[in-house]
């Protein structure tokens, strides 16, 4: 009874005394910055900033103050908080936001039966399957790897929730058609389509395409947009958001996100 | 020596400490998603068996065994892994942030991991010499890290197959695991 006591005793205290003298010694110098920062930060570890997670970019930025913009989904507020605690001033970005080129799916032909690995990367390295060469496969590759659930598969091509995304890019990194884009909010207008075939070609296989028609560009108040190899351009710094182009395409393929004021 | 050879590899094929003595599934079947994940656990699994095999050997052999409270193995080793396991953490995270990223951050998952339990049992109950702990802590672990490599494998292809949806994710692993499992029953008489 009185070894097991003993030996209990003379063991614990023994560890305990090594733990202790330890943590002392072996302590890992942390700038207590970098906690401060991460308290500000929204904690969902998205990598839209280019960092594995919150906790990282906390450490990035104390190391580097210039980079406190690269937080897309940490508020304005806690972005200039974030400033103030490294000494530095901040500069608000504009907030941007994803836009899927592409409105095909089931409305663009296939040219094969693709029956391989249900996965954009995976399809893309074997050549793809749709007759338009900068087609959405929709087999969401972009939707698994959103953080905010603002993307879906809907009639077999992605299309994004407006209002769920944040602009973090993690979309536009994981499309390997390049299909994705992001856009500043302010500029509301994107043509849907992102195929240079020819008039002929794109009429044969898709039926939501930008035809390459023209329409827009003749009926664009301020001359915004080009019809460049077959497919309308817009020249951000000339629209002026006025929706007419929206209103005129015969696909229907333009499509204007209104800010909310 | 010759009975070092077969402690190791009885410990990592015919008695892999995953697949024939089914400890350690916890681990195995969480971090082996992504293979350097998979790598980073195995080593730090190894070392921490190694560890514990040479230190809960010679608290039992050297301490409790002469004082007769053998009895209190199961308390002072769980006692023990977990100090040490600490007090290595403690180590790593101040020295090397390299190796702290690498596989200082499954430390705590390991720190009272039946497999590690385990092995420090087996030590004692196969009545292996010093040495022979070591080894067989050791390979232990290499036979772990070998487990958990093969399942990741797997399982990076898994993820984008076509699994019918019930299936998806754990409940197939599971089942691949017990098909792994079958397989390396093949190394039955590997030592005769």
């Amino acid at each position: 009874m009185i070894k097991i006591a003993l030996f209990s005793i003379g063991i614990s205290a023994f560890f305990g005394v090594v733990l202790t003298i330890s943590a002392k010694k072996w302590v890992r110098k942390v700038d207590p910055k970098i906690e401060l920062v991460d308290k500000e930060l929204p904690g969902l570890n998205c990598g839209g900033c280019g960092f594995a997670g919150c906790a990282q970019f906390a450490e990035g930025v104390v190391a580097d103050p210039e980079l406190v913009g690269k937080c897309v989904v940490a508020t304005r507020h806690a972005k200039k908080k974030i400033a103030k605690l490294l000494g530095v001033e901040h500069k608000s970005e504009e907030k941007k936001i994803a836009r899927v080129l592409c409105k095909g799916g089931n409305n663009c032909l296939d040219l094969v039966s693709y029956e391989g690995v249900k996965s954009c990367a995976a399809c893309k390295v074997a050549g793809g399957f749709k007759q338009c060469s900068a087609g959405c496969f929709g087999f969401g590759d972009c939707v698994q790897t959103c953080k905010f659930d603002a993307l879906k598969i809907v009639n077999d091509v992605a299309v994004v929730d407006f209002e769920k995304c944040v602009g973090c890019g993690a979309c536009v990194k994981a499309c390997p058609q390049m299909i994705i884009k992001l856009q500043p909010k302010s500029q509301e207008v994107a043509i849907n389509c992102s195929s240079n075939d020819s008039m002929k070609e794109k009429a044969k296989y898709c039926k939501t395409d930008c035809m390459g028609c023209g329409i827009c560009a003749r009926s664009c108040p301020s001359k915004a947009i080009e019809m460049v190899n077959n497919l309308a351009i817009i020249d951000y710094d000339k629209c002026i958001n006025c929706g007419v182009c929206v209103a005129k395409c015969p696909r229907k393929n333009i499509d204007q996100v209104k800010q909310s004021k | 020596m010759n009975d070092l050879l077969v402690i190791m590899f009885s410990a990592l094929f015919v008695n892999n400490i995953v697949l024939m003595q089914f400890l350690g599934m916890c681990p195995f079947i969480g971090v082996s998603r992504k293979t350097n994940a998979a790598l980073g656990m195995g080593f730090a699994v190894m070392f921490v068996m190694a560890l514990a095999s040479v230190f809960t050997w010679a608290i039992f052999r050297l301490m409790l065994e002469p004082m007769g409270i053998e009895f209190l193995r199961i308390v002072v080793f769980i006692f023990v892994i977990a100090s040490l396991v600490q007090l290595v953490e403690l180590f790593i995270k101040a020295k090397s942030e390299k190796l702290y990223k690498s596989l200082g951050i499954y430390l705590p998952l390991i720190t009272t991991n039946c497999a590690v339990l385990g092995v420090a049992f087996l030590n004692i109950n196969k009545d292996y010499s010093f040495l022979g702990s070591l080894v067989h802590g050791i390979s232990a672990g290499v036979g772990f890290m070998l487990a958990l490599l093969l399942m990741s494998g797997i399982r990076e292809k898994l993820d984008v197959d076509n699994v019918p949806k019930p299936f998806r994710g754990i409940p197939i692993a599971f089942i691949v695991a017990a098909f792994m499992s079958m397989a390396f029953m093949g190394f039955a008489s590997l030592l005769g």
